[in-house]
């Protein structure tokens, strides 16, 4: 009887597990319908797509580990649809213990992972994307992407220094709420600094005077010129003004519309192409 | 055709004019020789010196190619070896014996300067100016400014015309006065309108032009100006030492570049009696020339090679004012360019940060 018990209470935990995975799902992936929208499937990226959670967007918090409670989710879920209002981007952040995903070239399971979870599920082209790995066996227990026009701006790559060790050490609190909503709200600082920074005006700036001062300096390599005057060789007081005549001629005043308040832009940034990055430390 | 070396009186070594001390200084024994002295010492030479008179030969080389220059040989009185000479050249060096020979004939006649202006800078201090053409110019190629690069340098007497003349003329047009206000959303402008006319004249003494087609016109002008004042009856003494040419452009065919200056300068002392710029002004001008002197100036030429081109420099011989377009290295340019280009952003940037 009580091995029917333990029977009975394995299969109901089992279940809530499996409950748990699927409840992000909307679908199984098979060859014949492998549900992705942003890149074409292949023969060469089929194990990818296979291997990869059909996930509902909606959601931006996809808790496998499931360590978080669901108010902590719904709030954090909250907080991602502020950052997408935001920024415009997409957000996903996801919490899994241990990785089991095929790996490509020289990234590990966990940043194929990250990688093939925002690219094959229906995320916006351009967004960011953080895995907490809890499992105790791995060394990194953050990865990061950037999508789209991030990742050719080198978004994250560039504010790794920053990132990793704050994040680092967040992770070792095992506050998993706070490191998720500590890096919400530093990449949506960042992106909306980004993208307020008038890039164009600061180029064209810098190309005028870059162009203004090497021109000058090189001025003075060229010291050849042809003579064209004889300043140096008049004779002393031989300057003689024969005729010195101003006269008035006319007068005439115009008038030009020209409104005080003008109002001033911002340069931004256009996006353009596609690709997988990662970030882990 | 013989050539005439200046030669020390005690040990009859010849004896080069030194620009450092304004003297004539034996190599050999370290006799020296003031002016006057020199002077003396030309003169009895000249009464006894037949050489210049009986030319023993003149051989002119062959010149197949009448685009070639026409050179001509002649003998070096100091130690006879033969000499080779186009025909501008007035002095010249012996390979052999490194003695100045003067060849007079080049320097008689209508070819005999009235003015000379001897060195005052020696052939160290051209290296010097050299050397410090490389200050503050860090695109230049490493090896541009070092001594072992200067292939050549040569103390040369380069004949000039010197002009003496007077512009006159007029300058006349339109002179706007604009005072802008504002009312509203517009912006006045009163424009005064006046016509404004000077006329006048002024004199110009000894503007100096080149007459030599082998020497760059704008290097020659660069090196401008020469202290005049310090123009000194011609000898051929002081021509010991250097290289000098005689005139191949005539004073009429300069004249326009003296006469162009002339008028410039006075147009230049009509418009600075303006309060103003003019619109579309009529400008007549007409340059006199009174008088033109011929005259030797002194001038230092450094020949160089840096990564395999050649570059020339003149320094004035008398001033020590150094000219010539000084090599960059292209591959130092660019990154000065995007260095400077990298800062003109991080400035921007700094400014949309701190004001906006």
């Amino acid at each position: 009887m009580k091995k029917i018990f333990s029977i009975i209470f394995l299969i109901l935990v089992c279940s809530i597990s499996f409950a748990q995975q699927d409840m992000y799902s909307i679908g199984k992936r098979t060859h014949a319908n492998p549900y992705v929208s942003k890149f074409e499937a292949t023969f060469e990226n089929m194990e990818y797509i296979l291997s990869t959670p059909y996930v509902d967007t909606a959601y931006k918090i996809y808790d496998y580990a499931n360590v978080l409670p669901e108010s902590k989710r719904r709030e954090i879920r909250r907080r991602c649809q502020e950052f997408i209002n935001k920024t415009g981007l997409g957000i996903a952040i996801v919490i899994v213990n241990g990785v089991d995903h095929p790996t490509f070239n020289r990234f590990s399971p966990q940043e194929t992972f990250i990688q093939d979870f925002y690219a094959y599920n229906d995320f916006k082209r351009d967004g960011v994307m953080l895995l907490l790995n809890i499992d105790q066996n791995v060394r990194n227990h953050h990865s990061i992407y950037d999508a789209g026009s991030l990742h050719e701006w080198d978004f994250i790559g560039s504010r790794l220094e920053d990132y990793g060790p704050e994040m680092k050490a967040r992770y070792n609190s095992g506050n998993y709420y706070d490191d998720i909503m500590w890096f919400i709200e530093h990449v949506e600082e960042d992106y909306l600094y980004d993208i307020s920074f008038p890039f164009w005006k600061c180029l064209i700036f810098a190309v005028i005077f870059g162009l203004i001062f090497w021109g000058a300096h090189l001025s003075k390599y060229k010291l050849k010129q042809i003579a064209t005057s004889a300043n140096n060789y008049k004779k002393a007081n031989s300057f003689k003004l024969t005729q010195n005549r101003t006269d008035f001629v006319k007068t005439f005043t115009t008038k030009t519309y020209s409104p005080k308040s003008s109002g001033s832009s911002h340069g931004g940034r256009g996006s353009s192409g596609g690709g997988h990055s990662g970030g882990s430390f | 055709m013989d050539t005439t070396v200046l030669k020390c009186p005690g040990c009859n070594s010849p004896l080069p004019y030194n620009a450092e001390k304004k003297l004539w200084k034996c190599e050999y024994c370290g006799s020296e020789f003031n002016r006057e002295q020199i002077l003396e010492l030309t003169k009895q030479k000249s009464d006894t010196d037949t050489d210049i008179k009986k030319p023993e030969y003149k051989e002119e080389l062959e010149t197949p190619d009448p685009e070639q220059p026409e050179l001509n040989l002649y003998r070096c009185q100091n130690c006879g070896a033969e000499m080779v000479a186009d025909q501008n050249t007035a002095s010249t060096f012996c390979v052999y014996c490194g003695s100045t020979g003067i060849l007079k004939s080049r320097l008689e006649g209508k070819f005999r300067p009235k003015y000379i202006i001897p060195f005052s800078k020696t052939k160290e201090d051209a290296i010097v100016a050299y050397n410090n053409l490389r200050k503050g110019r860090f695109l230049a190629p490493k090896e541009f400014g070092e001594k072992e690069n200067i292939e050549k340098i040569t103390g040369v007497y380069i004949p000039f015309w010197l002009y003496d003349g007077f512009s006159q003329g007029l300058v006349e047009g339109e002179r706007h006065d604009k005072t802008s206000w504002r009312s509203g959303d517009y912006i006045y402008t009163k424009t005064d309108v006046y016509h404004e006319l000077r006329a006048g004249s002024e004199a110009f003494e000894k503007v100096p032009a080149d007459g030599s087609e082998k020497f760059d016109d704008d290097l020659m002008d660069s090196i401008e100006p020469f202290k005049l004042e310090e123009l000194e009856p011609f000898n051929y003494s002081y021509l010991s030492g250097f290289l000098s040419e005689k005139y191949d452009v005539g004073a009429e065919k300069d004249q326009e570049r003296a006469s162009l200056r002339m008028n410039n300068s006075l147009k230049q002392s009509l418009y600075s009696t303006i309060n103003g710029s003019l619109i579309s002004p009529t400008e007549k001008i007409n340059c006199t020339i009174e008088k033109v002197e011929y005259a030797l100036l002194p001038v230092w030429m450094l020949n160089t090679f840096v990564n395999g081109k050649a570059h020339t420099f003149a320094m004035n011989g008398q001033t020590g004012k150094i000219i010539g377009d000084i090599p960059v290295d292209p591959k130092k340019s660019i990154l000065y360019l995007l260095f400077l280009t990298a800062l003109g952003f991080g400035i921007g940037a700094l400014i949309d940060y701190i004001f906006f």
